[in-house]
């Protein structure tokens, strides 16, 4: 609750125009160039990622996946604007960003913690509309409109605490989707979450991505539900963390719990992965 | 079954406790004008609530603890608040909250009887000194302590200013700031009582005092009674409040966490 | 960190009360009120009562009496607690009993104490200990219920002598809660000691205070006033660094615990 990350909310997010010449024709929705994020100064100074090119396409999901500690989550908070890269830049449409975007709505893994407790779940949703100066009627309409999109239509007056871990995630969804974000960046969104509940919240991300037409950012250290859901998976490994190898999942849409995973294109995809990230840890530091 | 079973026991305890009393006070070991017979106690405290002497005490006691509380909270909750959430003024302060929660205030009483003579008056100032520290360490903490989640949520979500102070930051130290007030609550009839015993200040502890120098025991006693009967009241009533204000809250709702 | 970034951070901290404390010292500087004399004033007779004074046999009597009633607090909280916290039908029967005991404002017990028992040192040990004991049984009560049963378990299989049981399984795991009660005793007991010496003594640091307020000494009362209260600072600073000692492995478990989820 310092003043530096109030202001830091309050004044108009800086923005630079970007013209460079190697901009690919249609501008990513968003883009990691040469990042680096190093921790503490001089003899205890730490190198978390380094070098790091990530690029996310208008309407494209990419999954994030590599080993646990690696340092995904630090990427995933220079992503959404919450940590500024030691060196290199994240861009947001083309623009530089240096505080969390408005296109940008973020889905964090602990659930209990991200949905504040003192208010119901249509509040939570709601809040930040009332951020923004949204009236109170039309932002009541709009969390509540959201929530019924996720299938919590009858839960809007529940407190958080009154949901099951999945109810609460897919409240956490619904106030990322009342936000109108273009982008959907999700730090393992499904780690907290039983298997069955897992499964209905990927596929309900999948349907969300379709009909909204929003890009989405995902970390997870699962590479299962990575290659499930993904167009395109980005493996992260070493330390510092960088990009061993970017995979396109040509799996075919609408994907299927069942179907997909028995694919023989599946086994294989994972398997790639699988054996990247194990190799990474045997290799010599 | 167990409830009546405990209850029993409960009951045999109270009245063990009695006859224990009854023997020592027979006996004679710590003196009549100590330990009086627990009869003459409750001969007392039947009588009590039928003199207008005894509703004036309680009255004045009850009520410089709730106005110095009410003012001590008036005070430190917005004061705590704008400490916690302003780094530089936390250091700047925190020498002087760290001194003056362990100050036993207490110790200014002959200060203030110099200045303001033994009246209501400096009975109420005694109880807001004292009152005020819990609520402002709690108030500062609670402001502090915000979970790192919910920092990035605000954060992410481009929730700031007003919004953020009324619907983010108050809930946030609620909780912390109910534990001041319950402990400066407990503080404030500990004050009063206390000034009333020493500086001869109208209330249930100028009465105790008196009625210790009169050698009327089963008085002293029966006051002592009242003055836990008065303390355990408020801490029922305060929690009452807390499980009301909130609800929401794991503590209250008998979680584990 | 760097030197100066320790400096830089002392500073943080150390500008206002120093300011504060030159401000009151230059605003009282000859001041001629009866009521606020000098800081200047105020010092050199503090110096003076402590250095040829009865400042330092004062002090003396005051934390002895101090220590000696929380002694006894701790030992009989603590016995008492554990007792009450392993035997459930115990604690039922006596809870009431307990919740209505420490209800009871401790200064009410002051002048029925010292009143019959005289204004010597003894009194004064009894009115703090009596005080003090109920924090602390009723935080080793919790910390003691709150074990976890699988602590019991495991002393019976492997069989443990009772001793061992309590004094190597249950005390430590019921420190984390005591600790905090004997720091809630340590505030009560402070003021306990000082409203008895009040009360009726002739020796204590509260007895000066209020002497030198009956004689309109008002120096000495201001002095007597901020001695009690940065030796109450100090008593408070004393036992945080005894607790961080004390309950290092604790913090450290519970930090690795949360870091863990």
């Amino acid at each position: 609750m310092n003043t530096k990350e109030t202001d830091m909310n309050t004044t108009p997010k800086s923005m630079t125009a970007a013209t460079s010449p190697d901009v690919a024709p249609a501008t990513p929705a968003l883009e990691a160039r040469e990042v680096e994020v190093t921790y503490g100064t001089g003899d205890t100074a730490k190198t978390v990622l380094r070098g790091l090119n990530v690029t996310v396409n208008p309407g494209e999901f990419v999954c994030i996946v590599g080993p646990s500690g690696v340092g995904k989550t630090t990427l995933l908070r220079c992503l959404s604007g919450l940590l500024r890269p030691t060196a290199g830049e994240i861009r947001v449409v083309g623009r530089t960003i240096n505080a969390p975007p408005e296109e940008i709505a973020v889905v964090f893994q602990d659930y209990s913690r991200s949905l504040l407790p003192w208010m119901t779940a249509l509040k939570n949703v709601a809040l930040p509309l009332k951020g923004r100066g949204v009236a109170k009627a039309q932002r009541e309409a709009k969390a509540r409109e959201v929530l019924a999109t996720v299938g919590l239509g009858d839960a809007a007056d529940k407190y958080p605490w009154q949901l099951s871990g999945g109810m609460q995630q897919r409240v956490a969804i619904a106030r990322a989707l009342a936000y109108d974000a273009r982008i959907l960046v999700m730090d393992e969104p499904f780690a907290s979450v039983d298997a069955q509940t897992r499964f209905e919240l990927e596929d309900l991300v999948l349907e969300l991505r379709d009909r909204l037409n929003i890009s989405v950012v995902l970390v997870t250290h699962d590479i299962d539900e990575a290659v499930y859901l993904s167009d395109r998976v980005v493996v992260l490994a070493n330390s510092p963390a960088s990009v061993i190898d970017t995979v396109e999942i040509g799996l075919p849409f609408p994907r299927d719990q069942i179907e997909t995973k028995g694919l023989h294109e599946f086994a294989e995809l994972r398997g790639r992965i699988l054996g990247e990230i194990l190799q990474s840890r045997k290799a010599p530091k | 079954m167990l409830r009546t079973r405990t209850l029993l026991t409960q009951i045999l305890v109270g009245v063990l406790i009695l006859a224990l009393w009854q023997l020592a006070a027979m006996s004679g070991v710590l003196g009549r004008d100590l330990l009086p017979l627990p009869i003459d106690v409750f001969a007392r405290l039947i009588e009590l609530p039928f003199e207008a002497r005894f509703w004036n005490a309680v009255q004045l006691t009850l009520a410089s603890a709730a106005l110095g509380l009410c003012i001590a909270a008036a005070i430190a909750i917005p004061v705590g608040l704008i400490i916690g959430a302003n780094r530089r003024v936390y250091k700047a302060t925190r020498f002087l909250v760290d001194l003056f929660r362990s100050w036993p205030i207490i110790a200014l009483m002959p200060v203030l009887v110099l200045l303001f003579g033994a009246s209501f008056k400096m009975k109420l100032i005694m109880v807001t000194l004292a009152a005020i520290w819990p609520i402002l360490v709690q108030s500062i903490y609670g402001a502090r302590r915000v979970e790192p989640t919910i920092e990035d949520v605000t954060a992410s979500y481009g929730i700031g200013g007003r919004i953020k102070f009324f619907d983010v930051a108050i809930p946030n130290a609620l909780p912390f700031i109910m534990t001041g007030l319950r402990i400066s609550t407990a503080l404030s009839i500990l004050l009063s009582i206390g000034v009333e015993v020493l500086a001869s200040v109208p209330g249930i502890g100028y009465e105790i005092a008196i009625a210790r120098v009169d050698g009327a025991s089963a008085e002293v006693i029966a006051y002592v009674i009242v003055s836990g009967a008065l303390g355990l009241t408020l801490n029922q009533a305060f929690a009452a409040v807390e499980r009301y204000v909130l609800a929401w809250h794991p503590s209250v709702r008998g979680e584990i966490v | 960190m760097s030197i100066a970034h320790r400096l830089r951070n002392i500073l943080a901290e150390a500008w206002l009360p120093v300011s504060l404390v030159a401000l009151w010292w230059l605003v009282s500087a000859g001041s001629t009120s009866l009521y606020f004399p000098p800081l200047a004033e105020i010092v050199a007779v503090g110096w003076r009562d402590f250095t040829v004074g009865p400042l330092v046999d004062y002090a003396a009597f005051s934390l002895t009496n101090l220590a000696a009633g929380l002694a006894i607090a701790i030992f009989v909280g603590v016995v008492a607690g554990v007792i009450l916290g392993s035997y459930a039908p115990l604690r039922d029967a006596v809870n009431p009993y307990l919740q209505f005991i420490r209800s009871v404002p401790q200064v009410a017990l002051v002048p029925l104490i010292i009143g019959a028992l005289g204004i010597g040192a003894l009194p004064k040990i009894w009115s703090i200990s009596f005080a003090c004991v109920w924090p602390i049984l009723l935080n080793t009560i919790d910390g003691v219920k709150g074990i976890d049963p699988a602590l019991g378990d495991f002393s019976k299989s492997y069989r443990l002598s009772r001793r061992t049981h309590f004094l190597d399984m249950v005390l430590p795991a019921a420190l984390p809660q005591i600790v905090p009660g004997v720091r809630t005793a340590l505030a009560i007991g402070v003021i306990v000691m000082v409203v008895s010496e009040i009360y009726g003594a002739d020796s204590g640091l509260g007895y000066y205070i209020l002497q030198s307020g009956r004689n309109f000494a008002v120096a000495e009362t201001w002095a007597g006033t901020i001695i009690v209260g940065l030796l109450g600072y100090l008593l408070s600073r004393l036992f945080e660094v005894f607790e961080h000692f004390a309950l290092k492995w604790h913090r450290e478990s519970s930090a690795e615990a949360r870091s863990r989820t």
